[in-house]
């Protein structure tokens, strides 16, 4: 018995090892939901990493895939309020600037917001303008399946209008995310972030789902032990 | 029957330990994140501002006359190259000076650091270069432990104990009570994210170097292209506004 489980261990970690580039490979583009629908009407350029995404809203403006940004606003930081940095929504309004976009084609979305949840929420006002809408959402590319889950649970009838892009983050390259510690930081922090939205954000029928799921495979491993048990108890009877 | 009600009973049993005794382990468990130790800081000749909340606050309470500012020149990022936002190393001076502090209270550590270089392979050199300096680094409450170690690690003695780690405690929450507040939640996991990652590597490696803006425009369009989105070729041209 206990060879067999060594044995079976011994080939799950070979396994493992043998093809750890390809597993955390998918991991990585478990991640990335990106299938644009372009052009679009607004632009949205989830707030987090101005250094990447908005550069990348850049082209797409540019290219005329979308017509308008719609800018988020964060709330003031710290170091905003010190005069140590300039606000996000700030920041993000110069590079379009500078990038060469329109101020015409600048707008800002009403209210403020603190996470990807919230930013979600706030797109609702681009549709009390124009309900027929259609948005093109910008992030990272390991940032794009969280930012899905929040739209589907706070817009779930709106899908059809809403479609997301993921852009490329610095600091690590994809294919290799596990080799660099900026990969670490965004990849396995990315898990535990849709681990927590999975919680916390979910409709009812996706808890529904989950708790579906989780039943499952606690009443599987608790058959297997309960067979086992069982068998191992009419062994030893039979024995002695 | 007796048995279910006596699992029951020891479930319930667990839970009503783990109300009682959280906030005891998490006590427990933020100790080394945090670097609780009386300040002296009446030896210092330099500070360095990293991050943390009141950050420049506390430094100009901090900046005595004798002492000096130490400040880090960082390669420009995508949006100052574009000349979208003014580069720190002209924002911070003007800052500093429109509050009082004269160009003679600066000083700058030599070099410039790449992205995501860590400051603290500069600051070696410089401590080397100084032996008589003692430097306070002001770094938000929850980061101030794993910086202390990292720098007791790496460093030799003397030059680590010529260093004070000054923890700013946040605004919103406090740092040894964390888990009372999302923010809270949010900082601490980010540190223990840091932590874990570092476990390997003292220094953050830069894997891919950085693009200019128009480079990293150029790979974006291409990502769209393998969408099937149709891009122009040509040059950027800039938009007039009405």
């Amino acid at each position: 018995m206990i060879r067999r489980v060594g044995l079976l261990t011994l080939l799950l970690v070979g396994i493992a090892w043998a093809s750890h580039a390809f597993l955390l490979r998918q991991a990585a583009d478990w991640l990335d939901v990106s299938d644009p629908h372009l052009p679009a009407d607004y632009l949205v350029v989830l707030p987090g990493s101005n250094e990447t995404r908005t550069f990348a809203g850049v082209v797409i403006l540019r290219e005329g895939l979308a017509k308008q940004v719609a800018i988020i606003r964060n709330p003031n930081t710290s170091a905003v309020n010190e005069g140590l940095a300039l606000p996000t929504h700030e920041v993000t309004r110069r590079i379009f600037q500078c990038r060469g976009i329109a101020d015409e084609r600048i707008t800002f979305l009403d209210g403020e917001s603190r996470t990807t949840h919230e930013d979600i929420r706030l797109l609702q006002s681009i549709w009390d303008r124009q309900p027929e809408a259609t948005i093109i959402v910008v992030t990272n590319r390991f940032h794009t399946r969280r930012a899905m889950w929040a739209a589907k649970s706070i817009h779930p009838n709106r899908m059809q209008q809403i479609s997301f892009i993921g852009c490329p983050a610095d600091g690590f390259e994809w294919t290799r995310w596990w080799t660099s510690q900026v990969g670490w930081q965004m990849i396995a922090s990315e898990y535990l972030k849709l681990g927590y939205y999975m919680v916390f954000y979910s409709t009812t029928s996706q808890r529904l789902g989950m708790g579906l799921l989780a039943l499952c495979i606690v009443l599987g491993i608790a058959l297997t032990f309960r067979y086992r048990l069982r068998r191992r108890k009419r062994l030893l009877a039979e024995a002695s | 029957m007796l048995k279910r009600r006596k699992w029951t009973f020891l479930i319930l049993a667990v839970l009503a330990f783990c109300l009682a005794t959280h906030s005891l382990v998490l006590s427990w468990i933020t100790r080394p994140f945090i670097h609780r130790v009386p300040l002296d800081t009446s030896r210092v000749t330099h500070l360095l501002m990293r991050d943390g909340d009141r950050l420049l606050e506390t430094t100009l309470s901090e900046l005595r006359p004798g002492r000096k500012l130490l400040l880090v020149r960082e390669s420009p990022s995508r949006s100052e190259q574009c000349g979208a936002v003014p580069s720190e190393d002209q924002l911070l001076p003007e800052l500093l000076s429109t509050r009082g502090v004269g160009p003679d209270q600066l000083e700058w550590l030599p070099g410039t650091l790449e992205d995501g270089e860590s400051v603290l392979r500069p600051l070696e050199d410089w401590l080397n270069a100084h032996p008589n300096v003692v430097l306070c680094v002001f770094v938000e409450a929850l980061g101030s432990g794993p910086l202390r170690r990292r720098i007791d690690r790496r460093y030799a003695v003397a030059n680590a104990r010529r260093v004070i780690i000054y923890p700013l405690e946040p605004e919103d929450y406090r740092s040894d009570r964390w888990w009372r507040s999302r923010s809270g939640c949010k900082d601490f996991f980010g540190q223990l994210v840091q932590v874990i990652v570092r476990w390997s590597d003292e220094e953050s490696e830069i894997a891919n170097p950085y693009p200019t803006p128009q480079a990293y425009e150029d790979a974006f369009k291409e990502r769209l292209k393998s969408f099937d989105v149709s891009v122009k070729s040509e040059s950027p041209t800039l938009e007039v506004s009405l």
